[in-house]
């Protein structure tokens, strides 16, 4: 039933006061509406307080059919609905849905205005069909019709015949049935299924204060978008070259968003060493790098926790939070965590990152560096940050030493810098503070013994072959171990425990079954040149296994078939991973250069003199000049 | 450790290890490293593992079919010589089809089975918590000798009845005084003391008081 304003004003009596209308501020407005506006409210007002309608209109020069318009506006409404109040005082303001009085049209008798509205609100159960059509093809579901105008359209005329609809009815007796109209009424209802459908504006999670620091550590790993590039020393000549992305593993403190380490991986895919490599970091004393980049310098204070205080390299870690990613689940990761820290390993539900934001939102800060620089996101092949064609075919002018002492810079400087989420103060404040407050669990394992996450062991058999009238041996990773301690007739085809460090295989300590030491066990003579991590060897082997397989399986044969390969990014980051690997372990220097000064003359004299020792083809080629 | 207790749980499928919230962690009574697919799981070892009455458990202890369905139990543990099997369930509800026979089976082994509700379980969060954080401090110092330790925690224990953490561990120099520390935990892990780790988590004002007195120590009290 229709109401018109007289009707409401009686049978909604709290209307009668202008007070109990919602207010709409007249500065909200648009300034040429301001005028109207007022002067329709006030006309209102004078009504409502009893006054004639034309008395009110003909106060400010309009006639009382103008007067009986603006109350109508306001007040009139169906029975069951509200009417538009203060709304209706807007000048061309749209306050109800518009809709059809009049009869659907007879062979186009009347005007089409608000047919298409009119048949779905008489006809719901079609509506909803259609609806319910629009929502399937707009959420993508599965066997869901593609919707197009055209289609949707011959849906809309399909469901019409089924009910019998008169040949004489619009749309039927219209040129293009209704064609634009229902057009349009798809396209709004497109439209407002892809607006549900679009995810919430995430704000960063407040940062639980109550927990305590380290009680949950976050821990994962991302490729860096910035491609980076190294210089190799080559002939007196500098060569840049191009490095394929790194990764950076983050390991964060939940508690209180400090960083606690990272670590650079020189890989797109870091291996569960990488993550081990992480965990030991965060156990040693952090040492502030030696920049050489021009312009960037540390912020005062800043540092990772474990600078800060002895206490904080024993903080006993609660829970370990990772992803499934294949390197986590290694054994090595579990027994180490586990098994010699006592703590926590979690892997969380497969593809749910938000479970790990804190981490996430780590690896967003740093993105904030990352995509200064022109890249890819690798989210498509049109990624507007992508690097031209024209830029890549040349080096990128960040070296990767560069890139890693901005890393170091931003990671640091986060430690410090105060945040609102906690209370104002910064990630290494909350540390210091919740160190003096609370008996915070320490880990007493590292005092008495080294703990190391790379020391591993395993069990071997003891051989000795008859017909080689040679020493006893052991076979590790392919290769055969002998020793002194081996020269018992006892041990033959007994288990014996070998205790190694996964970075340098070259030398294992043997124990036999009753925990007595057998001494060294060293490697062949072959492979003592340079430091052998269990990693290159395998690397070593896989190569060897692709080629012929009778190339020599050397550190040195593998860095110098590096060195033929530089021109692929990929191989480049393999020949400075190897090159640091070997430079880690104090080994001999290689020609290449990753930190400034590049090469100066010492260290040249030094490579003369260790590879004058040696007779190494690559050496010998290197010495001359002629690898280019 | 009684010999009764099945140590060796059966080992997750890898497929498994990935679709559940897997969290791994060593215990004292379990000395292997436990894998329990939920946090609930987790909190609920740590409770057995601080329970004095309780000597070992396993967890994922038994495969077994029942109508041809392979089903694991979330738990065994032996508490005063009684083994008990034990599932982890929301609200406790467990479908007949698996708890009627599970039950015959116990009753067959000699055992009970019982089916506890994860809300009894994150009832007493706080405990479990804060039992973890003991246990794996535990865990880190187990080759540390603590015998004087705990005799001078008994000596204030007998003096006051009860006292704060802070009167044992000295917050200036707690690596260098780190005995008293562990030697705590110990005592509350055999249940010879009781840490009030009911409602909030540890910190230097929880109370510390003693259950009972150790054999030798009124030995010793009374000949003094």
């Amino acid at each position: 039933m229709y109401y018109n304003w007289k009707k409401t004003l009686k049978a909604c009596q709290q209307y009668k006061d202008f007070n109990n209308w919602p207010d709409i501020k007249s500065e909200s407005l648009d300034p040429q509406d301001r005028k109207h506006f007022n002067r329709n409210k006030n006309i209102v007002i004078l009504v409502l307080e009893g006054m004639t309608i034309s008395f009110a209109c003909k106060k400010y020069g309009l006639h009382r059919s103008y007067g009986t318009y603006i109350l109508d506006r306001c007040l009139a409404c169906n029975s069951g609905d509200t009417p538009p109040l203060t709304a209706g005082l807007i000048p061309f303001n749209r306050v109800k849905r518009e809709q059809r009085r009049k009869p659907l049209s007879k062979a186009a008798n009347t005007g089409s205005r608000g047919s298409v509205r009119f048949i779905l609100h008489d006809n719901p159960k079609m509506k909803s069909r259609l609806d319910q059509a629009i929502f399937d093809h707009v959420q993508n579901k599965k066997g869901a019709e593609i919707l197009t105008n055209a289609s949707f359209h011959r849906r809309f005329l399909d469901e019409l015949e089924n009910m019998n609809w008169p040949q004489t009815t619009y749309p039927f007796d219209r040129e293009r049935r209704g064609y634009f109209a229902i057009t349009r009424y798809f396209k709004s209802k497109v439209q407002e299924y892809r607006l549900t459908k679009q995810k919430k504006q995430t704000t960063p999670l407040a940062i639980n204060t109550a927990k305590r620091v380290y009680e949950e550590i976050q821990i994962d790993e991302q490729v860096t978008d910035t491609p980076t590039s190294i210089d190799l020393y080559l002939d007196d000549n500098l060569i840049p070259l191009r490095v394929s992305r790194i990764s950076v593993a983050l390991a964060i403190d939940v508690a209180s968003d400090a960083i606690l380490d990272y670590q650079v991986c020189l890989t797109q895919h870091p291996s569960h060493e990488d993550i081990l490599g992480l965990l030991e970091k965060t156990r040693r004393k952090w040492e502030p790098m030696n920049l050489t980049v021009n312009g960037i310098k540390y912020m005062p204070g800043s540092m990772l926790p474990s600078a800060l205080d002895e206490r904080v390299r024993h903080l006993q870690p609660g829970v370990i939070r990772l992803d499934n990613a294949l390197a986590h689940h290694a054994n090595r990761i579990s027994n180490y965590v586990c098994g010699k820290w006592g703590s926590t390993v979690n892997y969380g539900h497969p593809a749910s990152p938000k479970d790990r934001n804190i981490v996430e939102y780590a690896f967003r800060r740093i993105n904030r560096l990352t995509h200064r620089f022109e890249s890819t996101s690798g989210s498509s092949v049109t990624d507007p940050k992508r690097e031209s064609k024209k830029n890549a075919k040349t080096p990128p002018v960040l070296k990767l030493h560069e890139f890693e002492q901005m890393l170091e810079v931003v990671i640091t400087g986060h430690n410090m810098r105060e945040q609102a989420r906690l209370g104002g103060a910064s990630p290494l404040d909350i540390i210091r503070h919740q160190l003096e407050e609370f008996p915070l669990p320490l880990n007493y394992s590292a005092l008495d013994r080294e703990v190391s996450a790379f020391l591993d062991e395993r069990k071997v058999t003891v051989k000795s072959l008859k017909n080689e009238r040679r020493a006893p041996f052991i076979n590790f990773e392919g290769l055969r171990y002998k020793g002194a301690g081996l020269s018992n007739s006892k041990l033959i085809d007994t288990k014996i425990n070998v205790h190694f460090d996964i970075r340098d295989i070259r030398k294992l300590e043997a124990v036999d079954v009753n925990g007595n030491s057998l001494g060294e066990l060293l490697a062949p003579k072959t492979r003592q040149g340079f430091a052998l991590s269990i990693r290159t060897l395998r690397r070593i082997n896989k190569r060897a296994r692709k080629s012929s397989g009778m190339e020599q399986k050397t550190v040195d044969r593998y860095f110098s078939k590096l060195l033929d390969g530089v021109g692929s990014s990929k191989n480049n980051m393999e020949l400075i991973r190897v090159y640091r690997e070997i430079q880690d372990s104090g080994g001999v220097t290689l020609p290449t250069s990753t930190s400034l000064p590049l090469c100066n003359d010492d260290m040249q004299l030094d490579l003369q003199s260790n590879f004058k020792t040696r007779n190494h083809s690559w050496q010998q080629e290197f010495l001359k000049g002629d690898i280019s | 450790m009684n010999p009764q207790a099945p140590h060796t749980a059966i080992p997750t499928s890898r497929r498994f290890k990935i679709a559940t919230d897997l969290y791994l962690q060593r215990f004292i009574k379990y000395p292997k490293i436990a894998e329990c697919h939920c946090y609930v799981e987790l909190l609920y070892l740590a409770l057995l593992e601080f329970n004095p009455t309780v000597s070992s458990f396993t967890p994922q202890p038994k495969k077994l079919k029942i109508n041809g369905r392979r089903y694991v139990p979330d738990c065994f543990f032996l508490r005063d010589g009684e083994k008990t099997y034990v599932e982890l369930k929301p609200r406790g509800e467990f479908g007949d089809a698996l708890r009627l026979p599970l039950e015959q089976y116990a009753r067959r082994k000699n055992c009970k089975f019982e089916v506890v509700a994860n809300e009894a379980v994150l009832e007493r969060r706080v405990r479990a918590e804060n039992a973890l954080q003991m246990l794996r401090v535990l865990l880190s110092a187990s080759d540390e000798d603590t015998s004087k330790a705990e005799e001078d925690i008994f000596d204030q224990l007998f003096t006051n009845r009860s006292m704060d953490i802070s009167d044992v561990v000295d917050r200036d120099n707690r690596i260098g005084e780190r005995h008293m520390e562990i030697a705590l935990y110990k005592l509350a892990h055999s249940g010879a003391i009781s840490i009030d780790i009911d409602k909030e988590p540890i910190g230097y004002r929880t109370k510390v008081r003693y259950l009972h007195w150790p054999e030798h120590f009124l030995l010793n009290r009374l000949t003094f």
